[in-house]
């Protein structure tokens, strides 16, 4: 494999419907073996597409090379959710070949086929088992191969390290690399192979260090900022002060005089370009602008009340039973509503792109999770075809669903493509908060209803500016409804700037709602948090994940408050289920939140790197404690106000507690992804043990140390009235 | 042409920053409060000046230097930390001309010929193609861009090129030596002590200095000093467990 392929990157696409694109791609492929992973009657990331018209006739193939190298090629990007780690671990076993002999090549359109994009935990679920059963048929042929070649029929042939032998005589052997040799051989996958049985695995469940890591700690894993092509040249982007501002006057004369700088706009897309991104920076700052700012319709505070007050009719999501039966049976009523901010992705790497246009092709560096999304848009927006755009997406500094979304992309072809040169645009910090597509803010309404018993009997949902993932009821409620509220009466969408996909979308909110509904339930039937989500849960694997959570915790029964700062939550996600057991700390004149301790017991099924899912575990719970505590973004109608780390809190090495993972032993069970599922508990799981040490429930997030403290106080108050 | 360097405000980010932020022409603390001594500020050849102190993010003190002679090497924006929260001085010069600057990175001379305001991230990263310390904030609120500046660690998105003259710079990709990698980087693959990558050359550096200064830390100060590094992915319990790890390692071995 040559140099370029080598570079360890992200995904490819290619649109699949273009016939001259389709030969072209197959002729860019040298010599060897190569797999292709048909959408036949084989397995395929077919679950994951969305748009109907994409009929990709394979999703990925391998070759084995003429090296003995085994290459990989996806459309899939390694954003450190560590799939480059995973996806070899999973094509090595089947090969029966070293980690070592195996090459991810990831994220480049030329060069890997059609991928929908690297996001919803979709990569082990609906693209693994496509590579394994693509690795058992490539050993299959190369034991075909072998069997002819050593004149040893296949049911005597075993490998091992990439070498096939007899089983009888270890001495007569062929290397996978012999022969690969001057051939070209392509096999279509048109049946699913068989793959390995689990005691057959020597590879997959075994942890391993992320591959990587070199590259990573010595500097020299390439981002897309980290790209140099000849010439090119560094752009900064002139950032509207607001959303929905329209530019009414633009005076950029005072850049005239810096030396090297060049003023680029198009439309109401103005930047400057110097030959140093710091140049260009310094010249931007120069530009002076006025804008039409729309008048702002609530802020961060106003919001919630505004979407719920303004909300059209919502659509029923999920009904069972039916509520009118539920408010009769239930003896107990609860009602409550809870609220949650808008979040930012913040990754550490803002968006990046370059852009090189040669000739009618056009090139594209970018830090996205949707490289052949990204191909797509820019077809439309630079009416030339997909075979004649190259998206290449190297290593991706931390995306979170944030970079499904690709504006510093749009952006940096209008400018190469005016300029006529390459360049290359970073979002400042300041413009990632501005452009992000924050989580949205969103308001539940819960109404329930329990008998004397402790059983649920009625659950009447409902969601005001988000959607419905983890909204779906685990617990057993005979009569339950689900509405989604996502509009206004005036037909607009609720929120004052894009909003998109935050690492398991709408989940983090629901769970939320739902655990510190379920904990209030429990705490007013005075029975212990952990026996009534047993007692109204019959699903086996939530009550498994529950189980061994408490276990591990050493949970002892009490009923809320305990004043021990216990809490429990849980809930499911990408279908895997998830329950975390927290303990806290809080200063109750501060308010401040200290978390000491968190188990997570999860149910992934057949792990593929334990080590690989206790590092999402860790990473997540940390990253889910700011949104539980401190990360909520501010803003006045489209004015963003929380512009840099400065205002917005990202949790630091003092906040992350002791993390336990529980691995729910389940190798019959296709393998699931774990980067969303462990963060959707955060929330509630704080929120319920805030209540266990204080009495005092949290129903907004952040808990802010405000927050906190006024609850707290608003309780002591409560408690003197009561006396 | 004229640049003008004042800064009228004054925030908690210029707090953070100001350890990095010596260069020439630093006000000693006596001057606090009082705006500058002129005959100081003679030697350093200021042409005109001011002191901003701020409370808060107000602006409650400018003091206007008059009749300094220009010298444009000296330094020129200076942030200092003051009683409450930080002070910018700022100065008008009367030129805007590239100077020659003299350092190490990496055990390499280097000189190049450049504004000396430019800060020293951009210079490594464009002018050197040095592209494994990373921008994340422009703020030195993250750490994604911390280097060794005479072994301490420094952001080096905010400190100008101009006030490392003369020093060592050492990066990410000086660390290992001769093919062999420094143990705080083992520790980081042993201990899967990452995720995406963007912040940990800041990490590992940082975690440099401190084990520099404080070779047997405890797991507490490990935490401190590693406090203002920023990771989004969460890989914080395994930074601090390699950084254990390593100082473990190189107990003894005094590996620098």
């Amino acid at each position: 494999m040559n140099e370029d392929e080598r570079q360890v990157g992200q995904c490819g696409h290619n649109d699949g419907l273009d016939p001259l694109s389709r030969r072209e791609f197959l002729q860019s492929i040298g010599g060897g073996i190569i797999i292709f992973f048909t959408a036949g009657g084989a397995p395929t990331a077919e679950g994951q597409r969305r748009d109907k018209k994409e009929r990709p006739d394979f999703n990925a193939y391998l070759r084995i090379g003429e090296d003995g190298r085994v290459a990989c090629f996806t459309g899939k990007v390694e954003l450190g959710q560590g799939v480059i780690t995973s996806l070899a671990q999973m094509l090595a076993d089947e090969l029966d070949v070293p980690m070592e002999s195996v090459d991810m090549v990831m994220g480049d359109t030329a060069l890997c086929p059609y991928d929908a994009g690297t996001w919803g935990s979709m990569t082990t679920p609906y693209f693994g088992p496509v590579l394994r059963a693509a690795g058992a048929e490539a050993r299959a042929v190369l034991i075909e191969l072998a069997a002819e070649h050593l004149e040893v029929p296949k049911n005597r042939l075993d490998v091992k390290d990439g070498v096939v032998f007899d089983k009888a005589r270890k001495r007569r052997n062929v290397t996978y690399a012999q022969l690969a040799k001057g051939k070209r051989i392509e096999r279509r996958l048109e049946q699913e192979p068989q793959v390995k049985s689990v005691p057959e695995l020597d590879i997959i469940g075994k942890p391993h260090n992320r591959r990587d890591a070199l590259e990573k700690v010595t500097g020299k894993a390439k981002y897309t900022g980290d790209i140099r092509v000849a010439s090119m040249v560094y752009a900064k982007v002139l950032r509207p002060p607001v959303h929905g501002a329209k530019l009414k006057s633009l005076d950029a004369s005072a850049v005239d005089g810096i030396d090297g700088a060049q003023v680029v706009r198009d439309g109401d897309l103005i930047a400057v370009l110097h030959k140093t991104p710091d140049e260009a920076e310094k010249a931007l700052a120069k530009i002076k602008a006025d804008y039409d700012v729309p008048e702002a319709r609530f802020d961060d505070k106003s919001v919630f009340d505004y979407i719920v007050d303004n909300a059209a009719d919502g659509k029923v999501y999920r009904e069972g039973g039916d509520i009118e039966s539920g408010q009769k049976l239930a003896q107990d009523v609860v009602e409550e509503t809870y609220l949650n901010s808008y979040v930012s992705h913040a990754t550490i790497e803002t968006h990046t792109a370059l852009a090189q246009f040669e000739d009618n092709k056009v090139t594209v560096w970018a830090s996205t999770q949707t490289p052949f999304g990204l191909q797509r848009a820019l077809t439309g927006e630079l009416g030339i075809p997909a075979e004649n755009i190259r998206v290449i997406a190297p290593f991706v500094g931390g995306g979170f669903g944030g970079k499904i979304s690709n504006g510093q992309a749009m952006q940096v072809v209008k400018l190469a493509k005016i300029a006529k040169k390459p360049v290359q645009l970073t979002w400042s910090r300041a413009d990632e908060f501005f452009y992000d597509t924050f989580r949205p803010a969103a308001v539940v309404k819960i109404k329930s209803g329990l008998t004397d018993s402790g059983k649920i009997v009625l659950w009447d949902y409902r969601i005001y500016g988000m959607g419905g993932r983890g909204a779906d009821l685990f617990y057993d409620v005979p009569h339950h409804r689900t509405t989604i509220y996502q509009k206004l009466r005036n037909g607009d969408g609720m929120h004052p700037f894009p909003t998109g996909a935050w690492r398991a979308p709408h989940n983090n909110t629901n769970s939320f709602a739902r655990e510190s509904h379920i904990d209030i339930m429990a705490a007013g039937a005075k029975i212990d948090p952990l026996e009534f989500r047993l007692r109204n849960c019959t699903d086996e694997r939530m009550r498994g994940v529950l189980k061994a959570a408490a276990e591990k915790f050493g949970w002892t029964a009490a009923k809320g408050p305990s004043g021990r700062g216990f809490g429990i939550a849980c809930g499911s996600d990408v279908n895997v289920p998830v329950a975390l057991i927290a303990e806290v700390e809080v200063g109750g004149r501060t308010g401040s939140v200290q978390v000491k301790r968190v188990v997570c017991a999860l149910d992934i099924g057949l792990v593929i790197n334990p080590e690989g899912v206790k590092l999402q575990v860790e990473g997540a719970i940390t990253m889910g404690l700011g949104y539980a505590l401190t990360e909520e973004v501010h803003f006045q109608g489209g004015r963003i106000l929380d512009l840099s780390f400065g205002t917005y809190e990202l949790p630091r090495f003092s906040w992350v507690p002791e993390i336990e993972t529980v691995l729910i032993k389940a190798d019959d069970s296709p393998s699931k992804g774990c980067g969303e599922p462990p963060i959707i508990c955060v929330g509630g799981v704080i929120a319920n043990a805030i209540y266990d040490a204080t009495g005092a429930r949290l129903f907004q997030l952040p808990m802010t140390a405000e927050r906190v403290k006024e609850a707290v106080a608003s309780r002591a108050r409560h408690a003197v009235l009561t006396a | 042409m004229t640049n003008d360097y004042k800064s009228g405000k004054c925030r908690k980010e210029s707090y953070l920053a100001e350890f990095c932020l010596r260069a020439p022409g630093f006000v000693s603390r006596s001057n606090r409060g009082q705006g500058l001594k002129a005959s100081k500020e003679k030697e350093k050849g200021l042409t005109e000046g001011g002191f901003h102190q701020s409370n808060d993010n107000s602006r409650i003190k400018a003091v206007q230097l008059k009749k300094l002679l220009l010298d444009n090497r000296t330094g020129i924006r200076l942030h200092m930390q003051v009683e409450c929260k930080s002070a910018i001085i700022w100065v008008k010069r009367g030129h805007d001309m590239n100077e020659t600057i003299s350092f190490k990175v990496n055990d390499k001379a280097v000189s190049l010929t450049t504004d000396g305001e430019r800060k020293l991230l951009w210079v490594l990263r464009t002018d050197l193609g040095l592209t494994g310390t990373k921008y994340g904030c422009g703020k030195a609120l993250c750490g994604a861009c911390t280097v060794i500046v005479n072994d301490r660690a420094v952001r080096s998105c905010v400190i100008p090129v101009r006030s490392i003259k003369g020093k060592e710079v050492l990066t990410i990709e000086g660390l290992a030596k001769n093919g062999k990698l420094h143990p705080i980087q083992e520790a980081f693959i042993e201990h899967d002590a990452l995720q995406c990558g963007f912040c940990t050359a800041g990490m590992i550096l940082n975690a440099y200095s401190l084990l520099l200064r404080n070779p047997q830390p405890t797991r507490a100060e490990i935490i401190r000093g590693m406090e203002n590094n920023l990771c989004r992915c969460g890989a914080h319990l395994r930074i601090i467990r390699a950084i254990e790890s390593a100082a473990q390692k190189m107990k003894g071995a005094r590996q620098k």
